[in-house]
């Protein structure tokens, strides 16, 4: 036997580590914080094991689920793995899913981002769990999450029920040692997957059952109720009571927590004995509650402290609203992530102590991300505003990295995936049928996101007769997660895209669709110029196309523009206003614009951006 | 036996490799380690924070008030981290300014000049670990629990299929150990 090595893990690489021991055959995801580095560390693991295992990055996270789902049907044990948003997109097969149930176990993962810190909302998945009528596992840290995999798999096939794993952000990209063996060895000394706990079955094997895997609606009530049945169960399913942490004063208060708020709670009472009367307890499985635990919270304790992120899914549950504080009643605020020290005023207002005064300063950073210097999306915005004038034109503008166009001025509006060719269309029909004067219409979208969910409003907008310019940013990856791959990186075995963004576009029923580079900003405003002239009629598209600089695989050219700033820069300021490049910041005393050449890229656009012709390339 | 370590500055920097290294090689010395990173959108240039937590931790985050030791590699983050160090933390700081007399817990060091002249600009952060184990760090008591070899083994490991980067990583931590 090798020796096994405590290594640093990441919460999502952990979870891959455990997926791969369990046996998980087929694993599709679609890229978004926190959950995007599970596929990474996955093919990292299954090479390492060698493993024979399915991983996909899927178009989006519907298309994730499906897949993976069918794998489960097929007698596969399957995962797919999302962030809280991405669940929204795949939450119709989910639904369809828990009434028919599975075959091979299959761990949905939905990771949450209280905060939030790089999403929309911060949305439970465990309330979408809820009504989807599936159970939830809730970790409180990467070692819990690789227990629950087993778990959860456990159950999945016991139950014949999908099952999810809910990690937040601070399991997700939290760390901590974790014994891995053996890592060391060669690849050919690692156990082979028969060594690996067993999986359920090794070959995809679909036996049909019409009237489960193709369900009508007569069918589909016997199934919510046999999934009804299934959920009650569960509710007493031993492996996943809840455990108690500390036992505190029989009949006196008492904290119920999950998640990582649990491992706050741990740390404060290891550090103060002012809390040691209170009966502490962390709840595994938040959906269902296990009812024994609920009824002994209601009769045994005289007031019932819920912590937990971010909705009251279980203070929900344990009833006797007299008698529990949280979520639901304000007493622990109703938005937002619970940080240690929030958490520990609440223990102290719950235990009747005085609240402690932690000096927090109010935000005073003036940082905000921003695009990269030298990013083409900054280049693209620019060339945008130029033809578009903001004072005559809306922006609608979608998820990714060029979501930052907002400090260019250059984004008006975004709300979820593909949203920003829906809203130009609905902004379209608004003005039109308002009678109102329509203004230039630009709606950007990054063309990850484009395939994820562009491609039906796309459709959409031109059949009904809208007219705008939509700009598609393509630099051919999913940029803000990590320069995940998309469907336009796929070749066939000639070398030759399978996919083309262009062809899909004209497809969709656009007859104005040209690809232009955006550092040729000549180019790029003469064709959103005929764009916008083709939009009088109809839908036009722009494809702006460079490589991502963050993305060390992508084959493009080499920026070698250096630039300098000559004595006409009056320090005017227009180029870090309009251009809102990092590397470019103005030194008000000096009148001055500078360059910060550890941050400059070399791109060269600037110099098309001075209206005084100060911002040059050096003579060689 | 515990350390609490909140190692804080932009998008870019190296924050999360930095925290890493540090959790790394308290493993190396057989301490426990739990941690949280930053990633997403904070990364494309905002502010980027990492926790360590050293010794029979079971929470990622630091809480306020209670950071032994805090890394701040710009400057501003000084200021917006400040209330997580503990009335008895200490604060390295990558700044060109020398210490102020009237405070003995703040420690300044030019990592940004120290990692251009070893050609390697973008490697503040090593710079700064390299300073975290100088003598002028220890003479003021700071103590970061893994030693300057178990650093070093954290950093072989990590980059040991990059013999390049290796040394030019290893190079520049000695030379800010030594710098006065």
């Amino acid at each position: 036997m090798a020796m096994s090595i405590n290594k640093l893990l990441m919460g999502n690489d952990a979870i891959a580590l455990a997926l791969v021991q369990q046996g998980c055959r087929v694993a599709i995801a679609y890229p978004g914080t926190p959950s995007s580095e599970i596929i990474p560390a996955l093919n990292k693991w299954r090479d390492l094991f060698g493993s024979s295992m399915h991983l996909q990055w899927a178009i989006n996270e519907k298309v994730a689920f499906e897949t993976a789902y069918t794998a489960s049907i097929a007698g596969l044990r399957a995962m797919a793995a999302m962030k809280q948003v991405g669940l929204n997109v795949a939450s119709d097969p989910l639904m369809s899913a828990a009434y028919m149930g599975i075959k091979g176990g299959f761990i949905v993962i939905s990771a949450d981002d209280p905060g939030p810190h790089s999403s929309q909302t911060e949305q439970d998945s465990r309330l979408m769990a809820m009504i989807a009528k599936v159970p939830v596992l809730d970790p409180s840290s990467p070692s819990l999450a690789m227990e629950m995999i087993e778990i959860a798999y456990e159950i999945s096939e016991a139950y014949q029920i999908p099952v999810m794993l809910r990690p937040t952000t601070r399991v997700c990209h939290g760390s901590q040692g974790i014994q891995v063996a053996p890592l060391t060895g060669s690849i050919k000394s690692a156990p082979s997957l028969e060594q690996l706990s067993q999986p359920l079955s090794n070959r995809a094997d679909f036996k049909k059952e019409t009237n489960r895997w193709a369900a009508t609606p007569k069918f589909r009530f016997l199934q919510h109720r046999g999934l009804n049945e299934k959920i009650r169960a569960l509710s007493s399913f031993s492996k996943t009571s809840p455990m108690l942490l500390n036992k505190g004063a029989k009949g006196g208060l008492a904290i119920v927590s999950s998640g990582v708020a649990s491992a706050h709670l741990l740390d404060l009472m290891a550090d103060s004995r002012d809390y040691r009367h209170i009966t502490l307890y962390q709840v595994l499985q938040p959906y269902p509650l296990h009812h024994q635990f609920a009824e002994s919270l209601r009769n045994d304790h005289e007031s019932v402290l819920v912590i937990e992120e971010t909705s009251p899914v279980i203070q929900m549950q344990i009833g006797r609203h007299d008698k529990t504080k949280g979520r639901m009643d304000g007493f622990v605020p109703d938005a937002g992530e619970l940080l240690p020290e929030g958490i520990e005023n609440l223990v102290r207002t719950f235990a009747g102590i005085e609240p402690k005064v932690f000096s927090v300063p109010a935000d005073k950073t003036d940082r905000r991300p921003s695009l990269c210097p030298g990013c083409p999306h900054r280049a693209s915005f620019y060339a945008l505003k130029r033809v578009f004038p903001p004072s005559k034109s809306i922006y609608t503008s979608d998820i990714g990295c060029y979501t930052l166009g907002i400090n260019l001025k250059a984004v008006d509006t975004f709300i979820c995936m593909g949203g920003a060719i829906s809203q130009a269309s609905g902004f379209y029909h608004s003005y039109a049928i308002s009678g109102s004067e329509i203004p230039s219409i630009a709606a950007t979208i990054g063309d990850s996101t484009f395939f994820h969910a562009g491609i039906p409003p796309l459709i959409d907008a031109v059949v009904s007769g809208c007219k705008f310019v939509l700009l598609i940013l393509d630099n051919s990856t999913t940029a803000m997660t990590g320069n995940q791959p998309t469907p336009a990186q796929a070749l066939d075995p000639k070398g030759s895209p399978l996919v083309s963004l262009e062809r899909i576009v004209k497809s969709c029923g656009v007859k104005f669709c040209k690809t232009v580079d955006p550092y040729d900003f000549a180019a790029l405003s003469k064709t959103l110029k005929q764009a916008r002239k083709a939009s009088e009629k109809t839908v036009a598209v722009v494809i702006s196309k460079a490589p991502c600089l963050m993305d060390k695989g992508a084959k493009g050219k080499r920026m070698t523009s250096k630039v300098i700033i000559n004595d006409k820069c009056d320090g005017c300021g227009y180029c870090v206003r309009e251009f809102e490049c990092p590397a470019l910041s103005l030194l008000q005393e000096q009148k001055r614009t500078t360059i910060d050449y550890s941050l400059c890229s070399n791109c060269g656009f600037c110099v098309h951006v001075c209206p005084k012709k100060a911002i040059q390339e050096p003579l060689p | 036996m515990k350390r609490q370590i909140l190692i804080s500055g932009v998008g870019g920097q190296g924050i999360v490799l930095l925290g890493r290294i540090l959790a790394e090689a308290a493993l190396f010395k057989g301490l426990s380690v739990v941690a949280s990173e930053t990633h997403g959108m904070a990364q494309r240039g905002g502010i980027v924070v990492s926790h360590i937590k050293i010794g029979g931790f079971v929470s990622p985050l630091i809480k306020v008030g209670s950071a032994d030791i805090l890394f701040a590699l710009k400057q501003e983050c000084v200021g917006l981290y400040r209330h997580y160090s503990s009335p008895e933390g200490f604060i390295l700081c990558n700044s060109p300014y020398p210490d102020k007399e009237e405070d003995k817990r703040t420690l300044c060091f030019d990592a940004e000049t120290m990692a251009l002249e070893a050609y390697n600009p973008k490697a503040v952060n090593i710079a700064m670990l390299g300073f975290a184990f100088s003598k002028r760090a220890a003479d003021r008591g700071l103590n970061l629990l893994c030693s300057f070899s178990d650093v070093q083994k954290a950093i072989i490991d990590r980059f040991t299929n990059n013999k390049d980067t290796l040394e030019r990583t290893l190079a520049l931590l000695n030379r800010s150990r030594d710098a006065l």
